[in-house]
């Protein structure tokens, strides 16, 4: 009985607040920065050239089979402007079958593909399924337009861990801020400076430091950290 | 000359009116599903249509288009003339309804002597519709939809009638257009505020709307009676309810809220026209937003709390009513003994159903006997 009033509250308060309904195609929320849509290649712009050398690694990992690569000898690497011996020929992704596991991106020794992490990673809808079927201009042509401002790359060591030969903290802390001056345009100096990591804007520190726990129990295999012992114990 | 010529003759001026009517009202209509999709999406912290037109304004006449042009589907087994005539033997008596209605002090399809006796009459025939629909479909579901809603709305056209009844007893009369002329000081809520409870909670009955939409519950029978009904035979059915709602929500302002008198008018009789037509559409949108409201808060009641609280709660208490207006009537006890007596009753009633609600759980106690009962 008294609930009624209290339903009736209920709703009233509800009609008060702002819908939370976001009107999609024409307003778009802002995708996380690990968002993962469909795998794109990534552009040298140093070099012009694909960072792609068509080793096939993530051809011969990929669980759906939906990618194709072939190589080439790199003629911008016969003229001394490339360190790339050879370079990629053509690749294809079947956008259809993929299932954006995110293996490639893991086993790619280059850098050179990652997830998607853009709306047009995801709204990719076509009347034929054969258009879905996309070669390498295709998938270049996101990065190379500089469409793709900031594309999420696993910080080095992380998704090698497996099989990788391991660095030292220290190395890896160089190979992060490396990493993060690359594809985020600032360098943070990470874990040497105090004031840097306590600021908890900064992008790059923060990651740095979850990078370092992680890297931690490798690192005290033997036993010298109390944290992870207690954590394990 | 042409205006002149049809309303010197009475058939083509009546053929006249209904025209107007018929091709207003399934206008107004379309916009109302707009409004109730719109007032049920913003209490649920969700937009609504907002795709077709400017703020989805036109989104009622794309899904009048659509659901023309769909296929109109009749069951091999059905009955074939129940089945096929059962929504207009729920459209037209809605319609012949608002023949009654006053929109202004004159602005009226006829100024019925007993307008508010006819309105009851005719409105009480859709009932036979609903009953045609559910068993000429030949589906188990559309015929308990409609045994459903030939109890629930027999039963509740009971306090509704008595409700309407006390309300005409004040002035004397059951022409809805002397019924207002009355409330020209005071509108009848405050008088009869038992009654108007009485009225909206059997008026939400009778429109079948949630929380009393037990006969057309999707989650018990599947739509009930409209279960297999499509295309424009369906939207018949869309149209009945809206308008019926439209109906209420006037019958409840005329004869609650004082219609078509602003504040000042007991003092000033000269209202133009236009100011009487925008109070009757406040006074309407108010109830007709508030039957919305409620159908976005309530969950639907079990079908015996629906019988019990008619039969042990509404009822009762109309009669009740109708005996506190015949003593101060009978015996001329001032104005301010009704609005108490009224008000009393009317607390009575609450507290009546807030006690049955709290003792709903409770069983096998020794001072509660009557288990099953409300009261």
């Amino acid at each position: 009985m008294l609930g009624i009033l209290k339903a009736i509250e209920t709703t009233v308060r509800a009609a008060m607040r702002r819908p939370v309904t976001v009107q999609y195609p024409t307003e778009k929320k802002e995708l996380p920065h690990r968002s993962r849509g469909l795998p794109v290649l990534l552009w040298d712009f140093d070099i012009n050239e694909p960072f792609c050398t068509g080793c096939q690694v993530c051809a011969r990992y990929c669980p759906v089979d939906c990618m194709t690569v072939t190589m080439k000898d790199n003629p911008n690497f016969a003229a001394g402007k490339s360190k790339r011996k050879k370079i990629v020929d053509r690749f294809y992704i079947d956008y259809a079958r993929c299932m954006r596991c995110d293996i490639c991106v893991e086993v790619c020794n280059f850098d050179a593909i990652v997830m998607n992490n853009t709306w047009k990673g995801v709204e990719l809808s076509r009347y034929d399924r054969q258009e879905l079927v996309m070669d390498l201009p295709a998938l270049l042509k996101q990065s190379k337009s500089g469409d793709l401002e900031t594309p999420f790359r696993e910080p080095m060591g992380v998704a090698h861990s497996g099989w990788a030969p391991k660095m030292d903290e220290e190395e890896e802390a160089a190979a992060e801020a490396a990493s993060a001056e690359r594809h985020h345009g600032t360098s943070p100096d990470a874990p040497s400076s105090p004031e840097q990591t306590a600021d908890p804007t900064a992008e790059a520190p923060a990651g740095s430091e979850a990078r370092a726990e992680q890297a931690i129990p490798k690192a005290a295999d033997g036993g010298s950290n109390p944290a992870t012992e207690g954590a394990e114990g | 000359m042409f205006l002149a010529f049809v309303s010197d003759n009475p058939w083509l001026e009546a053929i006249a009116r209904m025209a107007v009517i018929a091709l207003l009202v399934p206008v107004g209509v379309i916009m109302l599903t707009w409004l109730e999709r719109k007032v049920i999406g913003r209490l649920q912290m969700r937009l609504g249509p907002m795709r077709v037109g400017p703020y989805g304004l036109l989104q009622g006449f794309a899904d009048t288009v659509k659901l023309l042009t769909k296929e109109d589907v009749r069951p091999h087994t059905a009955d074939r003339w129940t089945f096929e005539l059962a929504p207009f033997v729920i459209v037209v008596p809605v319609f012949m309804a608002i023949v009654a209605i006053p929109f202004t002090a004159d602005l009226f399809i006829k100024n019925l002597t007993l307008g508010l006796f006819y309105f009851v009459a005719v409105s009480g025939l859709s009932i036979v519709g609903f009953v045609m629909a559910g068993w000429g479909s030949d589906n188990k579901y559309a015929l308990l939809g409609g045994v459903r809603a030939a109890a629930q709305l027999i039963s509740y056209e009971i306090p509704l009638v008595m409700a309407l009844l006390a309300v005409a007893m004040v002035p004397q009369s059951l022409n809805l257009a002397e019924i207002v002329g009355a409330q020209a000081d005071t509108p009848y809520i405050v008088y009869q505020t038992l009654a108007f409870l009485i009225f909206v909670i059997a008026g939400t009955a009778e429109l079948y709307r949630p929380p009393f939409d037990i006969p057309v519950a999707e989650s018990e029978v599947v739509g009930g009676p409209t279960v297999e009904y499509s295309g424009i035979r369906w939207s018949m059915f869309q149209l009945g309810e809206f308008v019926s709602m439209v109906l209420i929500s006037i019958l409840g302002s005329l004869l609650f809220l004082g219609g078509w008198n602003w504040p000042w008018s007991a003092f000033d009789e000269s209202v133009p026209a236009a100011a009487q037509i925008v109070m009757m559409f406040l006074k309407t949108s108010a109830f007709i937003i508030f039957f919305m409201w409620i159908r976005g808060s309530l969950p639907r009641l079990r079908i015996d709390q629906m019988m019990s609280f008619c039969w042990q709660i509404l009822l009762p208490f109309a009669f009740l009513q109708i005996i506190i207006n015949g003593l101060v009537l009978v015996y001329d006890w001032p104005n301010e003994m009704m609005i108490l007596l009224s008000g009393a009753a009317a607390a009575g009633a609450v507290y009546m159903t807030y006690r049955a609600a709290r003792l709903s759980g409770v069983r096998y106690q020794p001072g509660y006997q009557r288990v099953g009962s409300v009261l």
